[in-house]
């Protein structure tokens, strides 16, 4: 479970285009896939920064399975929280080989000392990991990463997001720079991948209809409010569309 | 000619040591790194001390990797703690490393005539051991980006957004790289020191070109081979750029002039590197057809939102 109380973030305080992008936001989040939708600048983003805490609140707390974590620095939330970004280089070091980058998520949560990274015994493990997203993958270890196609990389960042099992998964817009086709592939493969980990998913996107086909639940945003917030097989297409021009 | 080539080779090798140094942080971290240009007379004047005290060979060694060492650990604190950016902080340090090496010795030149030295007097023995000694350093660098050390601190240059969502901490493998880095470039000072038989406070000027020189020249000429190593090509590239240089001295370069040799030739590989034909007359076109089409029209495609 992941409170959030009275959350408050503004944006260029002093300053004479001062943002109140939240004022007292509160909002709760449990173990399903919640979809986030909202107009543009209403502040998606900067919602899932302040959970995963790549930016600091003015005032309010969040509290993850009932620990305070509002003051714990990003790194340390990382065990806890993983992100996927839009851009799909974000998530993936693009000079390195699909190995090695498996490896490097592999090793998250643990000291990083003058050991070999690539351990050899955890090679079939990944293979197996790339082999569940049915895009060829599993042949492509020695490949570097820089050289796939922006799907690929996209799922590769999702399997290394989620390969420690995290309790929060952000997805921030994740396939919005893909193509239809390859976006409907990724989201899927998010779904599977949300359904294997049991993990609590809070999933920002642009488009209703993928909200509805594969979210639980979805909420629309409008400055700094929810302004709906309902379960996905309780509401109709047109409502939502409804719902999300006018917000 | 052969003394000129084995001089070159010589002189290659001991630069090797400084591109293996600067090569970190310049194409891994992508961190312009200035203070090489203090750590490298560092070195020196710390071997000079040490041996001219009349401790050993090795000692000396051992103290200009750790001077530069912590040259290193400066430039990234600075860095680190207070936000200054890459090109100042390191021009901080090398200002500041000026002054700490004019203090060592308490002179702007040492001579090195009757101290212990890499150096037993053939040349070709010489090229043998800084052979030697680059093959080492190489292969522990190598060993070293296998570690789980040394791929933080690949992934870090690559993509810090990553890094951090590992839960690691990206200025710890700046630091590394930078204290690794400047620590190579003092052991390649020392040599040097022993080479020319005086460790001299100008020594460092404008290193960092011929560091810069070294790692763009060995990537043009090994562009099209991936498997070869980025280490691998920094030496390659010290050895063929001291080729250069010793080949324009050999056929009537004044001495004085080649500093200037030295800019040029980087500015040449950058260019020729940048310089692709078929990207330009693209690019060349957009600017063409926007300029017809729309006169004034901005378009306000925000990324950010
Ligand atoms: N670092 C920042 N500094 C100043 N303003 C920002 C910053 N980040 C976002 N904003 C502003 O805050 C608003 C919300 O941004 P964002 O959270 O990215 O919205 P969304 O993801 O919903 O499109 C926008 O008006 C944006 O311009
Ligand atoms: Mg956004």
């Amino acid at each position: 479970m992941l409170q959030i109380r009275h959350l408050k973030k503004h944006y260029n305080v002093d300053s004479d285009n001062m943002i109140r992008l939240f004022e007292d936001f509160n909002i709760d989040f449990s173990k399903e896939m919640t979809a986030i939708l909202g107009p543009n600048g209403c502040g998606k983003s900067t919602l899932l920064d302040l959970i995963s805490g790549a930016k600091a609140s003015d005032a309010g707390t969040i509290h993850l399975e009932g620990e305070n974590i509002t003051e714990m620095e990003e790194r340390f939330r990382s065990k806890d929280i993983a992100r996927v970004h839009q851009n799909p280089s974000m998530g993936v070091a693009p000079s390195l080989t699909v190995l090695e980058n498996l490896a490097l998520a592999d090793h998250k949560g643990k000291t990083v000392t003058l050991k070999k990274l690539v351990k050899k015994d955890r090679i079939d493990f990944y293979r197996a990991q790339l082999a569940e997203l049915n895009l060829g993958m599993e042949d492509k270890l020695s490949s570097l990463v820089g050289e796939l196609s922006g799907g690929q990389r996209q799922s590769l960042a999702l399997v290394m997001a989620t390969m420690k099992e995290p309790k929060i998964l952000l997805l921030d817009e994740h396939t919005a720079a893909l193509d239809p086709g390859t976006s409907e592939l990724v989201m899927e493969k998010t779904r599977e991948l949300v359904d294997r980990h049991q993990m609590m998913t809070i999933m920002v996107t642009h488009d209703p209809r993928m909200a509805l086909r594969f979210a639980d639940r979805i909420v629309v945003l409008s400055r700094g409010n929810v302004q709906t917030d309902v379960l996905a097989g309780e509401i109709e297409e047109r409502e939502l569309l409804e719902a999300f021009v006018t917000a | 000619m052969l003394s000129m080539f084995l001089i070159s080779l010589e002189q290659g090798l001991i630069f090797s040591v400084l591109a293996l140094g600067v090569y970190i942080t310049y194409k891994i971290l992508d961190f312009p790194d200035l203070s090489v240009e203090g750590s490298f007379p560092a070195g020196a004047f710390a071997f000079a001390k040490i041996v001219t005290s009349g401790y050993s060979l090795w000692l000396g060694l051992l103290g200009s990797l750790l001077i530069g060492a912590l040259t290193g650990l400066i430039t990234s604190t600075i860095f680190s703690r207070l936000r200054i950016k890459p090109l100042l902080s390191g021009i901080l340090t090398l200002t500041l490393m000026y002054s700490v090496n004019l203090r060592i010795n308490a002179k702007s030149n040492v001579p090195l005539f009757s101290t212990p030295t890499l150096f037993q007097g053939d040349i070709r023995v010489n090229i043998l051991i800084l052979a030697l000694i680059v093959l080492a350093l190489k292969l522990l660098m190598d060993r070293f980006f296998r570690s789980q050390i040394g791929y933080m601190l690949l992934a870090t240059g690559d993509n810090e957004v990553l890094v951090a969502g590992l839960g690691e901490n990206v200025d710890t493998f700046k630091t590394i790289g930078l204290m690794i880095s400047n620590a190579l470039v003092a052991l390649s000072g020392a040599i040097m020191a022993q080479n020319v038989r005086f460790a001299d406070i100008n020594m460092g000027s404008s290193i960092i070109v011929t560091a810069l020189a070294s790692i763009i020249i060995g990537d043009t000429f090994m562009r099209r081979a991936r498997k070869i190593k980025g280490t691998s090509r920094a030496i390659y590239g010290a050895l063929i750029y001291k080729m250069i240089g010793g080949a324009a001295l050999y056929l009537g370069l004044a001495p004085t002039d080649l500093k200037a040799v030295n800019a040029l030739i980087v500015i040449v590989f950058i260019a020729y590197n940048q310089w692709n034909p078929s990207e330009w007359w693209k690019r060349f076109r957009v600017k063409l057809i926007n300029r017809n089409s729309a006169k004034g029209a901005h378009h306000a495609a925000d990324p950010s939102s």
